[in-house]
């Protein structure tokens, strides 16, 4: 048999390790050992946080080997290539054997007819006349082993009948494989031309800014989405029964293209992008009043979180609003400071000064306390007027060109297994042949590309059907 | 009758189809087998009923979802899978002594879930969908075929022991040790793409609730090294040298990565599949 390696002039050496079944067993193994590890050692997280658990050096080498992303580094990636090219080479060698012993059916000659190497076979002999037995053995045959025989041979001595079943599920193992390497083919994809990100529209207001999961950078969409509604269930227990967004989409003249009502497990596509719900919340919405106790300016300023505002005075200094609670619970810092009245202070947001000298250590402001606030310097007096809260909706969104491709890869895999476990090719031989003192004997064999023990039961059911079959021809019992 | 005093008596069932069972390794004796048996498949009708029982109650209370959604009901269904995985395979194995290695696995999974919340909760967001059923169905039914395949190959093991040359009367009485190889992975391959279902309705579940089949979750992470390791062992067989026991150490490894996933991932581990507290 021709070794299709050497018409391919690959190094047969290296053919035959990466068409070998233990280079899948080491592969499989080493990917399950290095998947482990990825679940050991916390993901993604930021360079300063694996030193605090893992001290500087290691570190250093979890962010050179990239063990921080470990299923998108090149090591991982690299593995996962090797075992798509030892399955291609698995398949590129051992296919064609299968197709050819799929084809012609079996490798037994027409001559060698007493299946003495078999392990499943039966002889009958028959007392009935070879000429009766020769008419009707085709039926009888169909009858008993439920399917129409092939007549393979025939003289005037013997014929011999072949049932084959299901030859194709010897395609099972390659059909499944070819599903994983489709799999993989489609992460691949999505990974290369896909992206994921989060969408945070305001209840009532718009967006069409997508923070990209990698990199931190953001994407523009071509049309904008307003949340109309955003609704929240609850169950009398209180844990969430549905939040479900209603938005509209809208192109750059504030025209409607399309409205959704986007809920769990029920995503919305636009246009090949899919939305999803993801999370909710709320934006508070602040009001401040801030004096400059030097010049004695005041100012009001509306602002929502991290935006930036302007103080009264000259000295055109600065101030953010980092944190809003509805009632926060006495921190550590100003409980040395003073006595409060009671545990929980109300509203309050934690304000930071920016000054020439950039930013200030970061101070709460008490709506319930307004001559309560340490702002450092003391020349600036910040009061909370007014807040208000609007909840917003959290989306994902995401383009995923691989996933139609991995659902095909994902039949294929089912339909490999279908065909590799569930089915067997399965290959009868019934022969009958004139014996010497006039007698026919009828023989009966059969195998199966299955182990043989899981056979014996099935083959039983055959020879005991034959044998009913051939009961009325049959010598005494 | 409440559903957790069904399940209590069926804790109780199961305990005595172990000691019958272990009985019958002792004395070997027709009427302890039997009792194991019948014991075994008491346990199953009742603990069928009580599952029913609990599906009933919670449309009664007007949440009607399929008993699978928690620690609790998760818990409750692997006992019952592998009792009737067990159940169906006992008999084609014609040895008793795998109630021996398998009870003591429906036994103590029960038992367990004494210490869980039992009360029925309503869905979240994320756990209302059809795939539920078909993710939790699939992929419990193919642990369940690990847990039987981890008693067969045991059993193997014990057979094939080379430090205790004679065989003592328990060996005796095991079925042929090629026998039992072949059994565990008939088992096998027939849990093997139970969990391959199992993941890719996962996946199909992930990517409408969350918009991505795959995310490397851990949990996700550790059934593909499950799944992993039994590919390894349907191919092993292939290999040279890999016949034998040390493809049924595989399949006792195996079962141990099944049980990391199902639980140590949830209770050891943080990610998406973090089961709400208790």
């Amino acid at each position: 048999m021709k070794d299709p390696s050497s018409s391919m002039r690959i190094p047969s050496d290296l053919y035959h390790r990466l068409s070998s079944i233990r280079l899948t067993i080491f592969l499989c193994i080493l990917l399950a050992v290095v998947a482990l590890l990825g679940t050991l050692i916390p993901q993604n997280l930021p360079l300063p946080q694996y030193e605090k658990l893992y001290g500087r050096r290691a570190a250093g080498v979890i962010a050179t080997l990239e063990v921080s992303d470990l299923y998108h580094s090149p090591g991982f990636v690299l593995l996962l290539c090797l075992l798509a090219a030892n399955l291609v080479a698995c398949t590129w060698r051992r296919l064609p054997t299968a197709w050819r012993a799929l084809k012609r059916g079996s490798e037994v000659s027409a001559q060698d007819k007493n299946f003495k190497g078999w392990k499943h076979r039966e002889t009958f002999v028959l007392s009935a006349g070879p000429e009766e037995v020769e008419k009707e053995l085709e039926g009888v045959v169909a009858r008993a082993l439920q399917k129409r025989p092939d007549r393979v041979y025939a003289d005037s001595q013997k014929s011999v009948f072949r049932i084959e079943r299901f030859p194709y599920a010897r395609l099972g193992p390659y059909v499944a494989h070819g599903g994983i390497l489709i799999i993989l083919l489609g992460g691949l994809l999505g990974a290369l031309f896909g992206f994921r990100g989060s969408l945070t529209v305001p209840e009532g207001g718009e967006s069409s800014v997508v923070w990209l999961e990698k990199g931190g950078r953001k994407v523009e969409l071509a049309f904008r989405i307003r949340c109309n509604r955003f609704v929240v269930d609850y169950y009398p227990s209180g844990s969430p029964r549905e939040y479900r967004s209603e938005v509209s989409l809208l192109d750059h003249e504030g025209r409607a293209i399309s409205e959704a009502a986007i809920r769990v497990n029920h995503p919305f596509t636009h246009k090949g992008l899919t939305f999803y719900q993801s999370t909710f919340g709320s934006i508070p919405k602040l009001t401040f009043r801030v004096e400059n106790q030097q010049s004695g300016e005041t100012s009001e300023v509306e602002t929502g979180l991290n935006e930036p505002f302007l103080l009264p005075g000259k000295q055109g200094h600065r101030a953010m609003a980092v944190a809003f609670q509805e009632n926060l619970v006495v921190p550590a810092e100003m409980v040395r400071m003073t006595s409060f009245p009671r545990e929980r202070l109300g509203p309050a947001a934690r304000i930071v000064l920016i000054d020439e000298a950039g930013f200030q250590e970061p101070f709460w402001v008490l709506q319930g306390f307004p001559e309560w606030n340490h702002n450092g310097n003391g020349l600036y007096h910040v009061a909370l007027k007014q807040y208000s809260s609007i909840p917003y909706t959290g989306l994902q969104v995401a383009r995923d060109p691989g996933t139609p491709v991995v659902w095909i890869g994902c039949l294929l895999l089912v339909v490999g297994f279908i065909l590799a476990f569930l089915l067997d090719h399965e290959i009868l031989w019934v022969t009958a042949e004139r014996r010497g003192d006039g007698k026919v004997v009828v023989r009966l064999a059969g195998k199966t590309v299955r182990h043989p023990t899981l056979y014996a039961d099935r083959f039983e059911k055959h020879r005991a059907e034959l044998r009913q079959q051939l009961s009325s021809w049959l010598e005494s019992p | 009758m409440t559903e957790s005093t069904l399940i209590g008596i069926c804790i109780f069932i199961y305990l005595a189809s172990w000691v019958a069972y272990l009985l019958h390794a002792a004395f070997r004796s027709k009427a302890t087998g039997l009792g194991g048996d019948f014991l075994a498949l008491s346990g199953i009708i009742v603990q069928t009923f009580a599952i029913g029982w609990r599906w009933f109650e919670s449309h009664r209370l007007g949440i009607g979802h399929a008993p699978l959604s928690n620690l609790y009901e998760s818990m409750v269904f692997f006992a019952w899978t592998t009792a009737f995985i067990y159940m169906l395979v006992v008999r084609k194995l014609r040895t008793r002594l795998l109630g021996v290695f398998v009870m003591p696995i429906v036994f103590l999974s029960l038992a367990s879930t004494s210490l869980m919340d039992s009360q029925i909760q309503p869905l979240v967001p994320a756990l209302q969908s059809n795939w539920l059923t078909a993710h939790v169905l699939t992929c419990f039914l193919g642990y369940a075929a690990f847990a039987v395949a981890f008693g067969v190959s045991l059993l193997y093991l014990m057979k094939t022991r080379k430090d205790i040359p004679q065989e003592g009367p328990f060996r005796r009485v095991l079925p042929a040790a090629d026998f039992l190889d072949d059994f565990s992975y008939r088992i096998i391959s027939v849990g093997f793409p139970l969990l391959t279902l199992g993941i890719i309705t996962g996946a199909a579940w992930a990517n409408s609730a969350w918009g991505s089949y795959w995310s490397w979750d851990p949990k996700e992470t550790w059934s593909l090294i499950v799944w992993l390791i039994y590919a390894v062992y349907l191919h092993a067989r292939i290999a040279r040298g890999w016949r034998g026991r040390r493809t049924a150490w595989l399949s006792v490894v195996g079962f141990a990565a099944t049980l990391f996933c199902y639980l140590g991932v949830n209770l050891l581990l943080s990610g998406l599949h973090s089961y709400a507290t208790g």
